[in-house]
C-alpha cells in the first residue's frame, strides 16, 4: 500500500491533497494573499490543489507553486500516492471494492 | 510522543490517498455530466495552462505550432473509503487540436474516453493520445439516456480500437452507469498491474 506524504518539495499534482500543519496555523496571521488563503482553506480538512484553485479562482499553476513553497516551509502537509500508483495492486483492489459499494 | 505530532486534529489516521482518473472525449460529449453523476460535490471548474500543438484541421502549413492557452477544466471528487479520494478530471473541450495534457495525465490511473455515437470521430484525438502514451483506458459510448446511432462494434471499427481496449455503453447522467464505466476502467488498470507484478 502506498500513500502518505509526498516529497517535501517538488511538483504537486492536481489531485495532491494539502492540509495545514500546526506551524502553518501559527504563521497564518503573518501571511498574505494566496499563501494565507491556501492555509485558511485547508486548515480543517485536506483539500486538493485543484479544489484550492477552483475555490480561490486562481489558475492551478499558481496554486501549485505557492502551495509547494508552503509545503517546503513546513506549513502544509501534502498527501499523494507514490509515482507508481498504477502498479499498486493492493491500492487498486481497495479502490475497486470502494467504488463498487458506492 | 513528538511535540510536532498533531494527529488528534486530523480526520485521517494515515492521511488521505488521492487518486485520479481522466474523462476525455469530444466537445459536448457529456464529460462534465459524467463527472457530476458520481461526484460527491457539484463539479468544480479550475483554470489551467495547457500546451497545445496545432495540427490536422487547423494546420496553417507550419510543421508544429506550439501555443500555451488557458483552458477551463471541470472535476469532481468521490470519497471512496476512509482514506481513498477519487478525483475525476474532465479534459478541456478544445479537441480540434492535438494536445499535450502531460500535467493532467501525470499520476493518473487511467482514462475514460467518452464517445457520442452521432459524432464518433470527435473522440479520436483523445483515444489516439492515450493509446500512444500507453495510458490504460476504456471507450464508453454515451447513450444520452436514449438511442445509439451506432453499435459498439461499429464504434470499435470506426475508431480502429484495439481488441484489448474495452468498449462499453454508458449513460453520463446515470450514477449506476457511470459507476460501472469507472469499474470497467479500474479492471483494466488492475489487470495491467497484476500482469506487471507477475512479470517482475
Amino acid at each position: 500500500m502506498t500513500g502518505g506524504r509526498a516529497h517535501a518539495r517538488g511538483v504537486l499534482e492536481f489531485e495532491t491533497m494539502l492540509q495545514g500543519t500546526a506551524g502553518g496555523r501559527e504563521a497564518l496571521t503573518a501571511l498574505k494573499f494566496e499563501r494565507a488563503e491556501i492555509l485558511r482553506l485547508c486548515q480543517t480538512d485536506p483539500l486538493s490543489v485543484a479544489e484550492l484553485s477552483a475555490r480561490m479562482h486562481v489558475p492551478i499553476g499558481v496554486v501549485r507553486v505557492v502551495a509547494a513553497d508552503l509545503v517546503s516551509e513546513g506549513m502544509l502537509e501534502s498527501f499523494q500516492p507514490s509515482a507508481n500508483v498504477a502498479d499498486d495492486v493492493l491500492l487498486i483492489t481497495r479502490l475497486i471494492a470502494g467504488v463498487r459499494s458506492l | 510522543m513528538s511535540v510536532l505530532s498533531d494527529t488528534s486534529s486530523r480526520p485521517f489516521t494515515s492521511g488521505p490517498i488521492p487518486v485520479k482518473i481522466v474523462v476525455a472525449g469530444g466537445f459536448g460529449v457529456g464529460k462534465t455530466t459524467f463527472v457530476g453523476a458520481i461526484s460527491d460535490i457539484k463539479p468544480l471548474t479550475t483554470e489551467a495552462a495547457m500546451t497545445t500543438y496545432g495540427e490536422g484541421i487547423d494546420n496553417r502549413g507550419d510543421v508544429s505550432t506550439k501555443t500555451t492557452t488557458t483552458v477551463a477544466m471541470d472535476f469532481g471528487r468521490v470519497a471512496v473509503d476512509d482514506a481513498i479520494v477519487l478525483y475525476l478530471f474532465g479534459t478541456p473541450g478544445q479537441d480540434r487540436f492535438g494536445f499535450m495534457w502531460n500535467d493532467l495525465i501525470q499520476g493518473a490511473l487511467g482514462a475514460v474516453v467518452l464517445v457520442d455515437s452521432r459524432r464518433i470521430e470527435d473522440s479520436f484525438p483523445a483515444l489516439d493520445y492515450f493509446e500512444s502514451r500507453s495510458v490504460p483506458f476504456v471507450v464508453a459510448v454515451n447513450r444520452f439516456g436514449g438511442q445509439m446511432f451506432h453499435t459498439v462494434d461499429e464504434v470499435r471499427e470506426a475508431l480502429s480500437i484495439s481488441t484489448h481496449v474495452p468498449v462499453v455503453t454508458t449513460d453520463a447522467r446515470g450514477r449506476v452507469a457511470v459507476k460501472e464505466t469507472v469499474l470497467s476502467l479500474l479492471d483494466v488498470v488492475l489487470q495491467r498491474a497484476l500482469a506487471k507484478a507477475k512479470s517482475n
